[in-house]
């Protein structure tokens, strides 16, 4: 208190405004210096360099050689890691986003135990992923997990083995990532719940009936929020890491390579190299910046506004 | 709406139908909530089995003879309680920095108007966009300079600095709402800024503290990544990394006795324990957990 109005005395009811404004603000600022501009600087710079950290010393500029080094043909594991992560997300988001938006519809109908039902599918979401991780690796062991000993009980001779074959791996962890599918769910249901009931009483009166409504109200109004969790689940997608590392690490015959796997591998194991390692991270921030950009343009066309815009 | 109504009335099958459609939709999504339930079911149920009980074939779904052997397990071959009490010091002094500084943050620019607020706001933000694969190298590389690997210091120092752009970003959005005159004449009683920041706009601003702090506590209490490249030493691990390590060490035994089946109820019960104090948090605060998915987006990513 003393402070403040010893400030006040001495600099003007102003310039005190400039210096409280400042002080408050100072540990964010401190903040983005340190965790964010210098980070950013000091990773575009070693992804120009060989940079280790076993050997710092010998790090050398080496221009765009890392860049290059992934496109040259001559890292097959590059390629393999960023379809692998292409087909994961699209398969991810498609289904989640599904999935989420018809249990979201069905939970709208007014049903008695709605919160029930609502906690029931929400709480996956929460579970640690490695806990969440470690019970499906069990679920799907081809010898004695759960799905398969369900797959030989109906008749099943031979059942999928799952993550242990280079051709199911990866479909067995979309199966899984879709587990996780309730935060998405939550998101339509709120968006839901804010459609006003006027367009539905309107609608009624012209003789619309449920899939008219669907497709004509409800459909165009959820356009947003449909828009918002695609783009951040495509965001989340492309850089999931714990699913694959703790269920298959790379998978048989890399299958499950991701690209934020590889990029682990590169950086936090022997012998740590940073400088590829960041090369590859930049190269993820304009993958992701560059289909961010992809859904805004298509978005324009498709999504509603109910305001009329931005 | 009487019109509506009306003409439903005449339709004399309309009820019939009406109940039908409520029918398929309670077994669609009673179905729908077994199936989502069943793994959690399986999951604990193991976590209750002997070892022979788990091999035996055909799977029960309930334990014949519930036993604590695998909880007992986990705790005698692992510092279970160690993982538990690190995890709980760093999501502690996680959880507090984000929550405090963020709204000490946001305070300064709700409140001071000043030139440069909407610039500095504007680069804040423009900083979310970067993803943190890009951050955490050079920061690797720092801490391990600094000597920080093997501590929990580059888990409780970042949060002191701002606590986090999107939590800045939160708790203005809601002081935001607060009148500016509910400031105003505490100035004019002579409160100093730091004491209308702690007695106004703090409680004030308690739905977002909330949110922000289990957003916090699960991110903090389920990151396996931070762990994992920081934490190498035994004695600092967490409970996401301890797990993870029981299980790699389970496959290693495997691996080494030529055996087939992991001891899945061991694992299960270590699945049980850590899950637990999230589905308890979740239970206490469900309506925070709603909030914050709202203002949030999701949890994941």
């Amino acid at each position: 208190m003393k402070l403040g109005t010893y400030i006040s005395h001495k600099i003007g009811y102003h310039r005190s405004k400039n210096v409280w404004f400042w002080l408050f603000t100072l540990p964010a600022t401190i903040g983005f210096i340190f965790f964010v501009v210098y980070p950013v600087i000091r990773s575009l710079y070693l992804s120009f360099t060989d940079m280790t950290l076993l050997a710092p010393d010998e790090a050398k500029f080496v221009g765009f050689k890392n860049y290059a080094s992934f496109f040259s043909g001559m890292d097959p594991l590059f390629w393999l890691s960023l379809k692998n992560t292409f087909i994961f997300a699209f398969m991810n988001v498609a289904f989640t986003i599904v999935f989420a938006l018809l249990v979201a519809l069905l939970l709208n109908n007014n049903l008695k135990g709605k919160n029930i039902f609502r906690t029931i599918f929400f709480i996956p979401s929460l579970l640690p992923a490695v806990a969440s991780a470690i019970m499906f690796r069990w679920f799907f062991d081809p010898s004695n997990g759960v799905v398969n000993s369900l797959l030989r009980l109906v008749g099943m001779s031979s059942p999928p083995i799952w993550l242990e074959s280079a051709q199911t791996a990866l479909l067995t962890l979309v199966i899984i990532s879709v587990y996780g599918f309730g935060g998405k769910m939550i998101i339509f249901m709120t968006g839901l719940n804010s459609i006003s009931e006027s367009y539905y009483e309107a609608a009624e009166i012209d003789g619309a009936g449920y899939w008219t409504k669907l497709f004509k109200i409800t459909l165009p109004l959820l356009s947003p929020i449909i828009f918002y969790n695609i783009l951040m689940g495509t965001i989340g997608a492309l850089q999931v890491f714990t699913e694959g590392f703790v269920i298959s690490g790379s998978g048989p015959g890399n299958s499950t390579l991701f690209y934020v796997l590889r990029l682990y591998n590169m950086a936090y194991k022997q012998p740590f190299r940073l400088g590829q390692a960041s090369a590859m991270a930049w190269l993820l921030f304009i993958i992701i910046g560059f289909i961010t950009l992809i859904y805004f343009l298509v978005s324009k066309k498709y999504v509603f506004y109910q305001d009329g815009g931005e | 709406m009487t019109y509506v109504e009306n003409k439903h009335m005449k339709n004399s099958n309309y009820y019939l139908k009406k109940r039908l459609t409520l029918g398929t939709l309670y077994f669609l999504i009673i179905i729908l909530g077994i199936s989502m339930l069943l793994p959690l079911i399986i999951l604990i149920s193991t976590s209750l089995k002997s070892y022979e009980e788990m091999l035996m074939f055909p799977t029960t779904l309930l334990p014949k003879n519930i036993t604590f052997e695998a909880f007992i397990t986990v705790f005698r071959d692992n510092p279970f309680f160690r993982y538990l009490g690190n995890t709980a010091i760093i999501t502690l002094f996680t959880v507090i920095g984000s929550v405090f500084t963020s709204a000490f943050v946001a305070y300064g620019f709700v409140r001071f108007k000043v030139r440069g607020a909407k610039l500095l706001f504007g680069l804040f933000i423009s900083g979310m966009l970067i993803p943190g694969q890009i951050l955490i190298i050079p920061m690797f590389e720092l801490y391990n300079r600094m000597g920080w690997i093997n501590s929990f210091l580059p888990f409780i120092i970042p949060p002191l600095f701002g606590g986090g752009i999107f939590n800045i970003f939160l708790q203005r959005q809601f002081m935001r709402g607060i009148s500016r005159e509910v400031f105003e004449s505490a100035e004019i009683d002579g409160a100093s800024e730091l004491s209308i920041f702690i007695k106004i706009a703090l409680p004030m601003n308690k739905p977002v503290l909330i949110t922000i702090a289990i957003f916090t506590f699960l991110n903090s209490w389920n990151d396996l990544f931070g762990p994992l490249i920081y934490l190498d030493d035994p004695e600092l691990w967490t409970l996401a990394k301890g797990t993870y390590m029981i299980y790699q060490n389970a496959i290693g035994e495997l691996g080494a006795t030529g055996g087939t089946i992991l001891p899945w109820n061991i694992l299960s019960a270590a699945n049980v324990l850590v899950s637990i104090p999230i589905i308890i948090l979740y239970f206490f605060a469900q309506k925070h957990f709603m909030e914050g998915v709202k203002l949030t987006g999701s949890k994941e990513s």
